[in-house]
């Protein structure tokens, strides 16, 4: 009875330090954030409100806190048309051949589709040697409203805003909008179209490439449940390389970004880090608020938020899980095993202290 | 030369040569050990087995580890802990073992405070069990530093920067230390070296002093009396087992740490399967960069206390009170006072001293890792100011006090 005080004591004790110095330094350290919303209008709306309200709380002064009350004030405004606007076209009935010549005369210049033979694009007019990226599988990992919100507003869809004003335009030039950052019925009817072109071929164009990588992996010589395992991961990275991988390298899995670091370092102030162990230093639940709000989670970020919807948001996760914490399965049902083990260990130790202590009581 | 006959077997045959029987009596059958004494006396072969898990487990993880800041990263977090077979078990093994080996020395100090083991011919016991835990604290931050990630690099920033404090030596010993202008390539070898090589052999040696300095005074016991080993050694081996105030150290009170060992490797596979953040901070996990600081630097929990002293004053008088932290506890069977060795809660103003100590130990680990920002300083400084006082000031009151008293 004595032993089991002294051990109570010794539990509660190092509870407290666990507590302390693990969930509850955390939560002091890290900003609470909202939870993950796919809902991107009402996620960029209430954000920006929780921005308007952390400025006219700041600690600033005098004209400066003034500038940031207005830019906030501003930026909620601007979030508010703009989302109107994506409501706008969302209620339009859309249709997809038209989507298709209005790709060509409003997006072909610069994207590829080639998928459906779009393949005239050229790279050579980007300011920064940014390889724009071929929207032959955007239909199937971005979410739609995101996309028609990108086709009127880039910087703002991206939340990269800060970074550019009239002086410095985003690199993606769009003129759907009016000066009054309206919307025509004629231009809100081809962003319309344009979506449900994309969203036709995308699926069909990701559902391609996966045939072609699982082809080869059927081919190779691995065994049945290895090959299910490879196929499987394959789709994850097809997304990863589709979403991410334009500008960031996963070395550990042998995938390079398609771009240049020198023209990232200078398009983006840095070079985008390698996302080989990004799970770990992480974790999922912050992965999944990054990539859902990425200013959210880190104010300033060079980082745009690339619009991916909840599907392709999860196989991105997997993905990087797949490369980062590899022995993450192994991990686990060792673990128990190991466990069990001693947990018998215990039990015979018990019995023979038992048999030592019987003389000596 | 002794004679040497045809021997009847092979322990015979040892015994003749090695002497092992007598050497099995001396060290296992008839070393004696109170019989009153709780499960918090079996930390000592806790941290035994501990360091025996982190040696072999480090053992395993120099073969594939590269002490070169251009391959350490990926050595660990590639090679180890994704191509070698069951790699990620010893360096989680290892990563949770040098965490949660702390947790079992801070609880054994304060055991040993508690019951007054430091007290009256068993000062060189506590003495080099604190060297243990400064060697230990050493053996902590090199190893930290070898993944080469975030932490690494920041932490052996602020520490070896530390060192630039000490009057007119400091800069250049900083230099020293380094081996470099900067933490570097040359920094990460030597501090290679320091925890694979140097420090593991001192420990080793003071391990085994340790235990040697337990012969004579012997173990404590939990309501502190003071016991004839001779006397109550010869009821034991009379038979008188259950009289004798006294146990073997084999197999009565190994076969009782065994069953401890057993319960605690339920936890701390627990740790290293399930819950491993504690001790590998994920932050870690980002390779080094020089050139991104990150939001938040702070020590391994286990710093925490002396860290939070550190930052409870300007930067010279909290480098000094640092330093004070550091060796304070090695004087502490000087700073008792007090000629009665009794379990805390029998001696009246020593046991509010105990639990406030602690309590404010606790409170400085706490805000140690907290941002040093508002009432978080002002609580650094209070708990730094009354954590000194409690050793310095407060102990050595009480324990004349309590001595008078006795009169």
């Amino acid at each position: 009875m004595r032993e089991f005080k002294i051990f109570l004591v010794l539990v509660i004790f190092t509870g407290i330090v666990y507590w302390g110095v693990e969930p509850y330094a955390h939560s002091q350290m890290n900003e609470h954030t909202s939870a993950v919303n796919f809902d991107f209008k009402a996620e960029d709306i209430n954000q920006a409100k929780v921005e308007l309200e952390k400025a006219m709380n700041s600690d600033k002064t005098g004209a400066e806190k003034e500038k940031d009350i207005e830019f906030a004030k501003m930026q909620l405004k601007d979030y508010e048309q703009l989302w109107a606007n994506v409501d706008k076209i969302a209620s339009l009935k859309a249709d997809v051949s038209n989507g298709k010549e209005a790709f060509e005369l409003n997006c072909a210049s610069c994207h590829r589709a080639s998928f459906d033979g779009f393949n005239d694009a050229d790279d050579s007019i980007s300011a920064y040697g940014i390889i724009y990226p071929d929207l032959s599988t955007a239909g199937a990992i971005y979410d739609d409203k995101f996309l028609m919100a990108i086709s009127l507003n880039p910087a703002l869809a991206m939340k990269n805003h800060k970074k550019y004003n009239e002086q410095n335009p985003h690199p993606m030039l769009t003129a759907f909008l009016e000066e009054d950052g309206s919307i025509s019925e004629e231009n809100a009817q081809s962003v319309a179209d344009i979506v449900a072109y994309l969203k036709s071929i995308g699926n069909k164009a990701l559902l391609s490439e996966q045939e072609k990588l699982a082809k080869e992996i059927n081919a190779s010589k691995m065994s049945d449940e290895d090959k299910q395992k490879a196929i499987e991961l394959s789709k994850h990275r097809l997304v990863f390389e589709h979403a991410c991988a334009r500008c960031h390298d996963v070395k550990y899995d042998k995938l390079f970004a398609k771009i240049n670091a020198n023209d990232l370092a200078a398009y983006m102030g840095s070079i985008p880090p390698d996302l080989s162990m990004v799970i770990r230093a992480k974790g999922e639940e912050y992965l999944n608020k990054f990539l859902n709000d990425t200013q959210k989670q880190l104010a300033g970020t060079a980082m745009p938020r690339v619009g991916l919807n909840a599907h392709s948001q999860e196989e991105v996760i997997s993905y990087l899980s797949a490369v980062g914490d590899s022995k993450k399965a192994e991990r686990e049902s060792l673990g128990i095993k190991i466990m069990i083990y001693f947990a018998v260990m215990a039990v015979l130790a018990f019995l023979w202290k038992k048999a030592i202590w019987k003389d000596l009581h | 030369m002794a004679e040497f006959k045809k021997a009847d077997g092979i322990v015979d045959w040892l015994d003749q040569r090695l002497a092992v029987k007598s050497f099995m009596k001396v060290m296992m059958t008839q070393y004696w050990i109170p019989k009153k004494i709780n499960f918090l006396w079996a930390m000592g072969v806790i941290l035994l087995t501990m360091f025996a898990i982190l040696f072999i487990t480090g053992l395993l993880l120099v073969m594939y580890y590269k002490p070169d800041v251009a391959l350490a990263f990926d050595s660990v977090n590639k090679t180890i802990m994704q191509e070698v077979e069951y790699g990620w078990l010893w360096r989680h093994m290892h990563g949770v073992a040098a965490s949660v080996v702390f947790l079992v020395m801070y609880i054994h100090m304060f055991t040993g405070i508690y019951y007054g083991s430091y007290k009256r011919g068993r000062e060189m016991i506590w003495i080099s069990g604190m060297l243990l835990f400064v060697l230990f604290s050493a053996e902590a931050f090199s190893g930290y530093m070898l993944p080469w990630g975030q932490m690494s690099y920041w932490a052996a920033m602020v520490i070896t920067n530390l060192f630039g404090g000490i009057p007119f030596i400091g800069p250049e010993l900083v230099e020293w230390i380094r081996g470099d202008y900067a933490v570097g390539d040359a920094t990460l070898n030597r501090f290679f070296m320091l925890h694979v090589c140097l420090l593991p052999i001192v420990v080793i040696a003071v391990i085994a002093f340790h235990f040697y300095s337990l012969r004579f005074p012997h173990v404590n016991n939990e309501i502190s009396e003071e016991l004839d080993f001779d006397l109550e050694a010869e009821k034991y081996l009379a038979g008188q087992k259950k009289e004798s105030k006294v146990i073997a150290f084999w197999p009565d009170f190994l076969c009782k740490d065994i069953f401890y060992i057993c319960l605690f490797m339920i936890f701390y596979f627990y740790l290293v399967c399930f819950h491993y953040d504690f001790a590998m901070d994920p932050i870690n996990f980002d390779p080094a960069n020089a050139l991104k600081t990150p939001p938040h630097i702070y020590p391994e929990w286990y710093f925490l206390w002396s860290y939070e002293i550190l930052r409870g004053f300007s930067y010279e008088i909290g480098l000094a009170c640092f330093g004070i932290a550091q060796v304070i506890f090695f004087v502490l069977p000087f700073l008792d006072r007090s000629d009665v060795v009794a379990p805390a809660h029998k001696r009246g103003a020593f046991m509010v001293w105990f639990w406030v100590l602690l309590l404010d130990m606790i409170i400085l680990t706490i805000y140690g890792k907290l941002p040093p920002v508002g009432i978080n300083n002002n609580i650094a400084t209070i708990a730094s100011v009354l954590f000194l006082l409690l050793l310095i000031v407060i102990l050595p009151v009480i324990t004349i006090m309590e001595r008078k008293a006795k009169k």
